[in-house]
């Protein structure tokens, strides 16, 4: 009997030691000891593999555009966070200027962002280059026009996924055009036109400020010039030089008259312009009241002085004039770690409703056709613009023009340096010309 | 109290092998906590300080790298001509665009540099940069509005501690450097402002491995903090007290009190200083983090000794069941033998210190089992005699009134002589008998003597003379009865025997303790060897019964001595102790019990 209650005595103890242990183990947390006794405390495993196991990736992302268009495409970055904690991005954004300088040297540097915004111009220069992705797999283009679609291919590989369809044509100040009671630019007007209302302006205006921009350093807008004097662009789509000697001395001519008019502003003033920056931008500053503009920009236009722009179809001459374009594309770094993520991202940008409800026209109009549809009834005044614009510009515009290779740079660096030395009258055209002729020639 | 003595002795041996053992593992526990985590601060101390000169070289590169950035761009980037009087607006635009565009490139190629800022002193007239991403071209006067110009007014060149970068294209954090521009001939040209990315700092001083406790701060040649904005001095205060050791590196333990750093015990702060910079990097780990390594060590110690513990409560109570075992066998064997009193069986295979305690209680009980046996056998004898005596209360009423009709019998025959003799042997019985007690007093026992003497003189008629002296003093103390009647009836039946007379003399003699009597006689005497002769053989009984229980009462030096008397006849001396008090004469009974027992 004695010896019965002792060994009870003994398991009592044993059994309090064993709690002891076990509590000890659970406070602990870390420590497995691997006796019998505390085998059951699993619950004290760390917990640093969440269930999904998806490692943090975070995307860097470059784009140009104007404010609205950062605003928008930020807070679509939140979303997409929000959405998919695991992704965090790394942004980065300027205007058009200096973009591709960047842009070019980050990728010579094997340093560019995962995710790029792309232009039609200088697609071919990158997916030649091997820079672009294949981003023919992975994201679902299905509910997109496939000549959409296509504008983003080089050699028959989709490198660039479109983001919006786009027009270039002309925004100009409607409120000051009413005020000074001229006859505001209709859709399908003429060069001639576009002189004439610079000079009719000016002739209201006075000394006190300027109508028309100084286009001398876009080649491009020379290009639908001499597209619309039917001289073909500016450069051919095998890469052969192709301005036409007779019809770039009138253009080139025309705007130095202007200028000396004082309808386009001197070079000093002109070199002082920022696109849609709302202290900078030359329309929108007042200094004059045309400029051109793309489609996709009307709501950071509209958002200028609301209601107090305008858009208009590129000035046309015996053929039509302006074209319609994708208004800018994403692409993928060849050199991304993280393919996967970034083709989920843009398949999310171009095909989510949520998505596209931020970003509104900000990048042109939708791609997905679904989405657009979805959109259409609660769109803005400025979106409803930007449309239109697309809309008038559909009967006259000229086949859409990329860059042959190379030609990008022969385009933004040396045309508009030779264009600049005009402007500051350090050459005449004549001179000019030669400079642009010898230069070509090593683009050819 | 000592618990030794009062506690069980199962109860002493668990608890105190469990305490002690309790003690020791704490002590064990204790000792290797306190010597890890020193041990654990010593090695974190290494491996950061490693890490922190790593860092801070790694640091020091990039931040060369941009110091010699700015020296080179400074030697580039010619400024003199904004000055030239006889410049061309194209020109400016020209220099304007070019120097943006290099400046751009160095931003474009670098991951560090986050834009590059340019305060030119001349007046450039109008210019919107075309490098958004890179290149600022600011006029001179709004440097004199920036919050850092103190810092670069009287020096060279200068870093800016981290600082919010507003721009067109959102606010970025940065560090920067700023550098003047001077032409060959020395003149002032403006300030190149090179901003660096702070994240990509924060990346590089976070290094790899890095604990999210842990805190790095980064702190100039000044002191002044480059990577946190310094919230109410703290951060310099850290600074100071770093640098109060005036070493280059190091580290102390140390906690924050009201902003001030004093030696503590939250934090471990280790420092290294960049030599070609003297940029200090502070690292701040906290205590705890370091020691949670040894205080794992020490829970896994604890654990294990738990587990040690329980073995050795098993172990402990399997050995002082052990020990206790044969003490309860003894105890139980002890109870059991104290109620029914049978010999108990114990275990026989113990040869140790156990195994002679259970023979010597075995022995003892053995013992104690013949005692009782003895003392039972005694009961019953003392029974026996107890109904003798009482037989033999019985017996003398008979004899007395026999002798009381004897007596008249005599007188009615007009026998005197007869009845003196009755009436004398009535007397004799009445003290003989005294109740069947077995002690008198000396008085009694000499009124006997003297009874009977009477009857013999009576017998004899003339010839057989007394004396009887006797101490007043002693006639009081007690003796055994019938100690002295056997040898002087010896004395009348041998002694005088066939002699027509005779003398007997009795004698007291006797001090405080001591009594002895003296019975002489002038008869035959008895032979010089001591021998009786047979016809004497008929009183011997008597005299040996008094030997035996005297020797039995008394014992040495009392006794009897029979010896001749050198005139002629006997004499012989018995010697008694002196007794006043009959508790006394009890007490002796008992030792006589005892001792005949022996």
């Amino acid at each position: 009997m004695m010896k019965r209650k002792a060994s009870w005595l003994m398991m009592l103890t044993v059994i309090v030691m064993l709690s002891l242990i076990v509590s000890a183990c659970s406070g602990g947390g870390s420590i497995n000891t691997g006796n019998s006794g505390s085998s059951d405390s699993s619950g004290s495993s760390g917990g640093n593999v969440n269930g999904s196991g998806e490692q943090a990736v975070k995307l860097r992302i470059l784009w140009w555009g104007s404010q609205q268009r950062h605003d928008a495409t930020m807070e679509a970055l939140k979303l997409y966070t929000e959405q998919n904690p695991h992704v965090t991005f790394e942004p980065e954004f300027s205007g058009w200027d200096g973009y591709w300088d960047k842009l070019s040297t980050q990728s010579a540097a094997k340093n560019a962002p995962d995710i790029i915004q792309m232009d039609s111009a200088y697609l071919a220069e990158y997916a030649s280059r091997n820079q672009l992705l294949d981003l023919s797999s992975g994201i679902d283009t299905s509910k997109m026009d496939q000549a959409l679609v296509d504008t983003g291919k080089y050699q028959d590989k989709l490198y660039a996924i479109s983001l919006g369809n786009n027009a270039f044509g002309m925004a100009y100040n409607k409120e000051a055009v009413e005020k000074l009671g001229l006859t505001p630019p209709q859709t399908g007007w003429t060069w001639e036109d576009y002189w004439a209302f610079g000079r009719e302006a000016k002739a209201k205006i006075g000394d006190g400020g300027y109508v028309l921009m100084d286009m001398s350093r876009d080649i491009d807008v020379y290009g639908l010039y001499q597209m619309s004097k039917g001289k073909g662009y500016y450069v051919t789509d095998d890469g052969k030089f192709n301005m036409d000697w007779e019809t770039w001395m009138e253009w080139i001519t025309t705007i130095g008259e202007l200028r000396e008019e004082g309808v386009i502003p001197p070079a000093d003033v002109q070199v002082t312009d920022k696109e849609l920056d709302p202290n900078l931008d030359l329309l929108a500053k007042g200094t004059v009241l045309i400029r051109q503009l793309h489609a996709a920009q009307a709501t950071a236009l509209d958002n200028l002085n609301p209601g107090g722009m305008a858009l208009v179809t590129m000035p046309r001459g015996d053929e039509g004039s302006g074209w319609l374009k994708s208004s800018m594309f994403w692409s993928v770094s060849a050199n991304t770690q993280y393919e996967e993520e970034s083709k989920k991202f843009i398949d999310w940008f171009i095909n989510s409703e949520e998505a596209n409800a931020i970003l509104g026209t900000t990048r042109g109009v939708p791609v997905n056709n679904e989405v657009l549809a979805a959109m259409e009834p609660n769109m803005s005044e400025a979106d409803k613009m930007g449309v239109e614009l697309i809309r008038e510009t559909a009967p006259i515009a000229q086949p859409f023009k990329t860059e042959p290779k190379g030609w990008p740079n022969f385009r933004n660096k040396d045309y508009r340096m030779i264009a600049e030395k005009i402007m500051y009258k350090q050459i005449t055209p004549e001179q000019a010309w030669e400079e642009i002729v010898s230069k070509s020639k090593e683009y050819e | 109290m000592n618990p030794f003595k009062s506690f069980k002795i199962y109860h002493l041996l668990f608890g105190l092998i469990a305490g002690f053992m309790l003690v020791l593992l704490s002590v064990v526990i204790w000792f290797s906590y306190t010597t890890s985590s020193k041990e654990f601060v010593q090695n974190t101390f290494y491996y950061q300080q490693q890490l922190l000169s790593e860092l801070n070289k790694q640091l020091s590169i990039q931040l060369v790298g941009i110091e010699q950035t700015a020296l080179a761009t400074s030697q580039n980037v010619r400024l003199e001509e904004f000055a030239s009087s006889n410049r061309t607006n194209y020109q400016m635009y020209r220099k304007k665009k070019d120097i943006e565009w290099y400046l751009a490139q160095i931003t474009y190629s670098s991951t560090v540099i986050d834009s590059i800022d340019l305060y030119i002193s001349y007046d450039v007239g109008p210019y919107s940069g075309t490098q958004d991403f890179g290149v600022r071209l600011l006029e001179h006067t709004q440097l004199l509005n920036e919050p850092w110009y103190a810092d670069i007014e009287l020096s060279d060149d200068a870093w800016l501690g981290e600082r919010t970068l507003l721009t067109s294209r959102g606010s970025r954090n940065v560090l920067s450097y700023v550098r003047k521009l001077y032409s060959n001939l020395g003149q002032y040209q403006g300030v190149i402002v090179i901003h660096v990315k702070a994240p990509a700092i924060h990346q590089l001083i976070a290094g790899r491995g890095g604990n999210e406790s842990t805190i790095r701060h980064l702190f100039d040649s000044g002191g002044r903090p480059m990577l946190q904005r310094d919230q109410s001095g703290k951060l310099e205060a850290l600074s100071s007290f770093v640098s109060e050791t005036k070493s280059p590196s190091g580290y102390r333990v140390a906690q924050q009190v009201n902003g001030a750093w004093v030696e503590g015990s939250e934090y471990l702060m280790v420092w290294s200083e960049d030599y070609s910079t003297k940029w200090k990097m502070i690292e701040l780990t906290p205590y705890k983090e370091i020691t949670r390594g040894s205080l794992n060590l020490a829970l896994a110690l604890t654990l294990i000794g738990l587990c040690a513990l329980i073995a050795v409560l098993f172990v402990t109570h399997y050995i002082a069941r052990q020990f206790t075992l044969p003490i309860r066998h003894l105890l139980s064997a002890m109870g059991k033998f104290s109620v029914d009193r049978k010999p108990v069986k114990l275990p026989g295979d113990y040869n140790n210190e156990f195994g002679a305690m259970f023979n010597g209680f075995r022995s003892t009980s053995d013992k104690i089992i013949q005692l009782y046996d003895s003392l039972e056998e005694q009961h019953r004898r003392q029974r026996d005699a107890e109904i003798s005596a009482l037989q033999a209360n019985i017996n003398p009423h008979f004899l007395y009134n026999t002798l009381d009709q004897l007596n008249w019998m005599a007188i009615d025959a007009g026998e005197e002589q007869m009845s003196r003799v009755l009436e004398l042997m009535g007397r004799m019985f009445r003290i003989g008998l005294s109740n069947g007690e077995r002690w008198i007093r000396i008085e009694d026992e000499l009124e006997h003597l003297a009874c009977y003497l009477e009857i013999q003189q009576i017998r004899w008629g003339e010839g057989l003379e007394y004396e009887i002296e006797v101490d007043e003093g002693c006639r009081k103390a007690w003796i055994p009865k019938l100690t002295l009647q056997p040898f002087v009836e010896n004395a009348v039946l041998h002694g005088l025997h066939g002699r027509m007379s005779g003398r007997i003399r009795i004698r007291c003699l006797g001090d405080a303790s001591r009594l002895e009597f003296t019975i002489e006689d002038d008869g035959v005497g008895i032979p010089e060897n001591g021998v009786l002769p047979p016809s004497r053989k008929k009183g011997g009984y008597g005299v040996k019964n008094v030997r035996e229980r005297l020797d039995a009462y008394f014992g040495a030096p009392y006794g009897v001595t029979i010896k001749p008397r050198p005139e002629g006849g006997t004499a012989v001396v018995v010697a008694i102790p002196r007794i006043e008090n009959i508790d006394d004469q009890l007490g002796g009974g008992r030792y006589v019990e005892n001792r005949t027992d022996r």
